[in-house]
């Protein structure tokens, strides 16, 4: 579990994920998710205006994401960026849970490019 | 000369475009200095703001400050000027020459978004990489010179709010605009072909129409569907192209979004650009940003802060203010009686005096209030909270229809709602920006201030509780505050639900890290408002000043003026020489002749239409002549009633004279409900021709002016009718 994990910190920007992580990990809507958690961003639907606009922001496939606020306004961090999302529009966010950050720090996780 | 250079102009100007958030203004004010224009349009504005490059040895440089927008796809009309300016389509601003694009250090990545879509204008960049002090806090390290080789364009580190790396910035900007033909950068993003192809079959359509396209232009219009370009296209080129163009891109991208390979192709090139010159932590890591706002956006604790910085404000508006509120009045006296003395009696003393000197004088002592306004606006936006205040704020606007967004317009109309419309152009969706700038202009701006204070001071009562932190005057000052957002809220609920019915748009807003305000961003913003508040002092004040003079002076009835020369006499040669008789027959003489005046006789027709809001003619007179701003009726109420003769030399001020006017009957005129019911109207109405024109420049229509002007003075009506019979009712007016 853990080198999977390695892989997808490696391959930061690849959209596509391996087959572990598609049947242990499968994306799930950023609007269920707890404060603290991370992921990596998996897809992002809804209408082009707003993807588009995600994508502008840097939050888009492959990216690494943290949610650092619930409520009816989430406050997501993608790179250095923090931004406001409503609840509602980031149904429209899938993103693939580290599996292990409850358990495991990140720190022990970090690799370089 | 070669012939690239005799076509550059000889006083160039540069273009300054970066991401929100990324410190621009801070360069902008750190490289023009105090030579900054601010764009002046009937009233105020922020919005176009040119200044010129300071210490430039070799020659005149322009930099025009664009506003802050994530990327050029022109879908809010903010971007929609970037874009304009960029092919030289913008009015009012003379061609671009160059580009000085600002970067993020620490949020590079997402800041080359932009680059990579400026790298394709055909125009030199030169790359300002700001806050680089910053970014290497947080372990962000950029190789700015190999950063710049592979660019091709000059890539200059600084901290502008340290004021460094200028000297390097200004000698890049002098090369740029000296070299012999223009650098560009060494790679554009390569587009898939699907987009390529479809481009060159776009530009060869509008070249066989005669409307040829830049590269810049045309891949705009093809990839951002129904955005501001194609719409402008359309009303140029004809109703077809829109099928024509549906079409094409049907026939490129079939159902897919064209969009996405863009910006698939452009995170590649930004990638190919930054490899092995960025090093960044992989992992993500909080900064004490994260730790101000678990407090400042916390669902409880955030709002309750919230809350009580406005009231700080407020209360900051009403009794900071003192002091120098009293100065300038007591200038003003001064000057008044001056000039009185200077000059002998007649229509040139009383137009200096009771005219001018009484009606601007009547306005300019609200500037202490404006400042501190736009003080605590300008900081709380520097600092970095209104992004949070709009997050907190977006659930309540979200069930009026609105969004987050709408926030930020309708705070800067508290302080004026002109800036405010033009703060809209940061909403995309054109519904929610309509209903914004619609119910802008109810939120209280600082020109119904003077006449709430006004009223206020004279009628109602002082009293203070909890040792002076709080007290009537100032919380009747928040409830009248409060009264225009509580009328905003169920209008923009009605708006969006009958004329701008629609689906709500996503809400999506970039949450700067916090930092200590720049004094100098903050007092330049605070100066320039003032500026412009002063400026309208100077000439639509003025000149309605001057006119409401005229029409309360005009024509002096040579009948009324013998009448009471022969009572004057009569009581001279009686003996009696008593100097209050005398007095009391001057006061008379001038009320006899200001209701013989062309304002008394257009006072008398109108008085039975203000009569129900308890209002007399001279009120009614006072708010006809505010209609181009709202505090107009100050100094109109302040020329009436000098003119009126209704002052002694022991109480020159307005308050006091308006306490003492009475009906014919001998009841005094400002009663509780009437000052109430003026403030209600007042609250609520359109009177302000600024607001009027901006709403027209920003909808490109009048009607929707009129529908603005119509609905609100219909509702200031009759709220002030009911506030004045619900009132007189209780009983408040005995």
């Amino acid at each position: 579990m853990q080198t999977n994990l390695t892989l997808v910190f490696i391959n930061e920007r690849i959209v596509a994920m391996d087959a572990f992580t598609a049947v242990n990990n499968p994306p799930s809507s950023l609007s269920n998710w707890h404060a603290g958690n991370e992921g990596t961003v998996a897809e992002v639907s809804g209408p082009t205006r707003f993807a588009a606009r995600l994508r502008e922001l840097g939050l888009l496939p492959g990216v690494r994401l943290r949610l650092l606020r619930t409520g009816s306004a989430l406050v997501v961090q993608v790179g250095e960026t923090r931004l406001a999302i409503r609840s509602s529009d980031a149904e429209a966010i899938r993103v693939c849970a580290d599996l292990s950050f409850a358990t495991t720090p990140t720190a022990n996780l970090a690799t370089s490019e | 000369m070669t012939d690239a250079q005799s076509t550059r102009s000889a006083m160039p100007t540069l273009a300054l475009i970066g991401n929100p958030n990324t410190g621009k203004t801070t360069l902008f004010n750190a490289l023009t200095g105090l030579s900054q224009q601010v764009g002046n349009y009937p009233g105020v504005t922020v919005e176009r703001k040119i200044g010129v490059l300071q210490h430039a040895d070799r020659r005149r440089i322009d930099i025009v400050d664009l506003p802050g927008t994530y990327s050029l796809s022109a879908h809010s009309p903010d971007e929609a000027i970037t874009v304009d300016a960029l092919i030289n389509r913008q009015r009012d601003l003379s061609p671009i020459d160059g580009i000085l694009c600002i970067v993020d250090a620490a949020n590079i990545r997402r800041n080359f978004y932009l680059l990579s879509q400026l790298v394709e204008s055909e125009l030199p960049i030169v790359i300002a990489l700001n806050m680089v002090d910053i970014a290497d806090s947080r372990a962000i390290r950029i190789d700015s010179e190999k950063l710049s080789q592979r660019l091709g364009l000059p890539v200059i580190p600084v901290c502008a709010h340290r004021r460094q790396g200028l000297d390097e910035l200004r000698t890049a900007l002098e090369d740029l605009v000296d070299a012999p033909s223009p650098k560009l950068a060494s790679s554009r993003p390569e587009l898939p072909p699907q987009i390529e192809q479809a481009l060159r079959q776009l530009q060869q359509e509008l070249a066989d129409a005669e409307h040829p396209l830049s590269y810049l232009e045309s891949l705009r219009t093809l990839v951002d569907d129904d955005s501001y370009l194609q719409h402008r296209l359309v009303d140029e080129v004809g109703e077809h192209f829109t099928q024509q163009l549906a079409a094409l891109r049907q026939q490129a991208f079939a159902n897919a979004d064209p969009a996405e390979f863009e910006s698939r192709a452009r995170y590649a090139w930004i990638d190919a650009q930054l490899a092995d010159i960025v090093q960044q932590p992989q992992q993500l890591h909080g900064n004490p940003s994260d730790r101000i706002d678990a407090l400042l956006t916390h669902r409880f604790v955030g709002i309750a802060v919230f809350a009580l910085l406005n009231a700080l404000v407020f209360q900051a508006i009403y009794s900071w203010s003192g002091p120098l509120m009293d100065a300038i009045d007591a200038s003003f006296a001064l000057l008044g009686a001056w000039v009185g003395d200077a000059i002998p009696a007649g229509p040139m003393q009383s137009l200096l005096v009771d005219g001018i000197i009484a009606g601007v004088g009547g306005v300019l002592i609200f500037l202490p209030q404006i400042a501190i306004l736009f003080l605590f606006i300008s900081l709380l936006e520097d600092c970095g909270y209104m992004a949070r205040a709009a997050l907190l704020m977006d659930r309540l606007l979200t069930r009026c229809g609105l969004s987050g967004k709408s926030f930020i317009p309708l705070l800067s109309s508290f302080a004026c709602a002109v800036p405010g419309i033009m703060a809209t152009r940061t909403i995309e969706d054109r519904r929610d920006r309509l209903a914004t700038i619609l119910v802008a202009p109810l939120m209280s701006c600082s020109a119904r201030l003077p006449v709430y204070i006004l009223f206020i001071a004279a009628f109602v009562p002082e009293r203070t509780w909890a040792g002076g932190l709080f007290n009537l005057q100032g919380m009747a000052l928040l409830a009248f505050y409060a009264m225009g957002i509580a009328v905003a809220i169920p209008m923009a609920f009605l708006l969006k639900k009958t004329l701008l019915k629609g689906e709500a748009p996503p809400f999506l807003l970039e949450l700067p890290s916090y930092k200590w305000p720049e004094p100098r961003n903050v007092l330049l913003r605070v100066y320039q408002n003032c500026h412009a508040f002063v400026a309208r002092a100077g000439s639509i004040i003025l000149a309605t000043t001057i006119a409401m003079w005229a029409l309360a002076y005009f024509p002096r009835d040579e009948a009324i003026a013998e009448q009471f020369a022969r009572e004057r006499a009569a009581l001279e040669s009686a003996g009696e020489t008593a100097v209050a008789q005398l007095n009391a027959l001057d006061s008379r003489e001038a009320a006899a002749q200001i209701e013989a005046s062309y304002l008394g006789r257009a006072g008398h027709l109108l008085e039975p239409l203000v009569r129900p809001l308890g209002w007399d003619w001279r009120i009614g007179m006072a708010v006809v002549a505010s209609f181009p701003a709202r505090e107009v009726v100050i100094s109109a109420l302040g020329t009436i009633y000098s003119l009126g003769g209704d002052q002694d030399e022991e109480s020159e001020d307005l308050r006091s004279a308006m306490r003492r006017a009475t009906w014919p009957d001998g009841r005094p005129v400002f009663t509780l409900p009437v000052a109430l019911s003026i403030m209600v109207f007042f609250a609520l109405c359109a009177q302000c021709l600024s607001t009027l024109v901006v709403i027209q420049r920003e909808t490109g229509s009048w009607g929707w002016s009129a529908f603005s002007f119509s609905y609100m003075t219909t509702l200031a009506y009759i709220a002030a009718f009911l506030t004045y019979q619900i009132g007189t009712a209780l009983g408040w007016g005995a």
